[in-house]
């Protein structure tokens, strides 16, 4: 049995991703205000474990960091309808790439289960 | 407490503090200058992990040795931090040859260098007999010997190495530190559409780039697009005019935001760039000069279609 991480293609999919992602997620009217003044290539490395993350891959993410690390934003007013965003420009991105709809959903369905502390609620 | 050693001993630091900030607030003699990660000027080495984000733009040699920006690096991200020793950055005597103005503003200045050698586009770090060390780009175009190294440094009134470099004469000698970042030509490179922007003395790196490509054979178009405050601060116009007649592929765009003459457009450079190069996509970005005009072309470039490896980026941050 592979995992999804695999089926995606790894690290190799990972990098074909991030740049299309972000310039989804940047050019996204919804959010963009949230990436006002960031450095790009500190947040470009930020997406990148983030997608590895979606994707099932190795990452060290820790619920500890979600939550610090969006609590400036949630101050700033990152709510649900954001996430749901994000989201959106995650499958926009793999239907782009040419992932099946069965794939996406498992990848959205494990970027789901960061929400409650990307959101500062666990 | 993130707190950390430095050099063997305990440095306490307090929560979301750099590295280069506590260090500095116990008195440390730490160099630093951008505190914002464009400089390198507080590169220091640690032999546990580092995060990523404190090693961009860093060169191989100096990742596999364990070095990070301080000023990007958080006390708690790091455990047992040092100094990069003398052999790591060597420094290289410099012997002024030439130093003249260009522009009102504008000095240009020509070292002999014997052992340089570095990529046009890249930056050192250039120390003043007096102590005082600033960043500076390579302008040295890539036909001339590589121990030579051509600079292009704005006049800063009451700007402390600017005016020294304005006040010295032939066999003034400084010292040259690495060279350092990103912002060159890559062998790799072929075909693909070739895309400098730049303010002011910006253009330094951009001309040694641009030099560079084309010198090496570079079959995709260059254009470069030079903005200032005013059309008779652009300098080396004849140099970039030399260029483009020399190289079909090359051009020029010069772009002034008042006292426009002759074909120059008004406006900014990254606005004119962008409209004449709608789509980025395969393109290679070079963009240098003021950091609002760096950011905020990087991000545009990026929108645009360029992938963000594809652009290179040295935002002239004062210390
Ligand atoms: C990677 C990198 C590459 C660089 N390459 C070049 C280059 O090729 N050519 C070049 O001319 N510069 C370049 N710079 C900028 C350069 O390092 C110095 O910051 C600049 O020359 C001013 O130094 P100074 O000692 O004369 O002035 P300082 O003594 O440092 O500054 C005096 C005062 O002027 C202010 N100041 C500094 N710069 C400016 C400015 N541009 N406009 C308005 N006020 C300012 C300072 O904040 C300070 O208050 C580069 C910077 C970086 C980070
Ligand atoms: S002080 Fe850290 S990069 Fe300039």
């Amino acid at each position: 049995m592979s995992t999804l991480y695999e089926k995606l293609g790894g690290a190799a999919a990972v990098d074909a991703a991030v740049d299309k992602f972000y310039r989804r997620v940047l050019a996204d009217d919804r959010i963009s205000s949230f990436f006002e003044g960031v450095d790009m290539d500190k947040q470009a490395a930020k997406q990148k474990s983030f997608l590895t993350m979606a994707f099932g891959g190795p990452n060290n993410y820790t619920a500890l960091d979600m939550k610090t690390g969006h609590a400036h934003l949630v101050e700033k007013g990152l709510n649900d309808s954001h996430f749901d965003a994000v989201v959106e420009d995650l499958g926009a991105t793999l239907k782009e790439l040419g992932v099946s709809d069965e794939l996406i959903a498992e990848v959205a369905a494990t970027a789901e289960t960061t929400r409650e502390d990307v959101l500062g609620r666990s | 407490m993130p707190n950390f050693l430095f050099e063997g001993r305990e440095v306490e630091a307090e929560d979301g503090e750099s590295v280069l900030g506590a260090l500095l607030r116990h008195g440390a003699d730490v160099g630093h200058g951008c505190k914002a990660g464009a400089c390198q000027s507080c590169l220091l080495r640690s032999s546990g992990a580092v995060p990523s984000s404190a090693q961009n733009g860093l060169d191989e040699t100096l990742i596999e040795r364990g070095a990070f920006l301080s000023c990007q690096a958080g006390a708690g991200d790091v455990c047992d931090v040092e100094r990069l020793g003398r052999e790591v950055f060597p420094r290289f005597q410099a012997t002024l040859q030439e130093c003249r103005r260009v522009a009102d503003e504008v000095l240009f200045l020509r070292f002999d260098v014997p052992g340089w050698s570095a990529a046009p586009g890249r930056f050192v770090r250039m120390v003043h007999p007096s102590g005082t060390v600033r960043p500076y780009s390579l302008a040295t175009p890539a036909w001339n010997p590589p121990t030579e190294a051509h600079f292009h440094v704005r006049l800063i009134e009451g700007g402390e190495m600017s005016q020294a470099l304005a006040d010295s004469q032939p066999g003034d000698v400084v010292e040259l530190e690495g060279p350092f970042g990103k912002c060159s030509y890559r062998l790799v490179h072929g075909n693909e559409p070739i895309l400098l922007i730049g303010s002011g003395t910006g253009l330094a790196p951009l001309y040694g780039i641009a030099t560079d490509a084309l010198h090496r054979g570079h079959n995709g178009p260059v254009h470069l697009f030079h903005g200032g405050r005013t059309s008779a601060s652009l300098y080396f116009r004849d140099e970039l005019s030399d260029l483009a007649a020399k190289y079909p592929g090359f051009r020029t765009t010069p772009c002034a935001d008042e006292d426009v003459t002759g074909d120059d457009l008004t406006g900014s450079p990254l606005d004119h760039a962008l409209r004449e190069h709608p789509d980025l996509t395969g393109y290679k970005v070079y963009l240098c000069g003021h950091p609002m005009l760096v950011k905020a072309a990087q991000k545009k470039c990026f929108l645009a279609g360029a992938n963000l490896r594809d652009i290179a980026a040295d935002p002239f941050v004062p210390a």
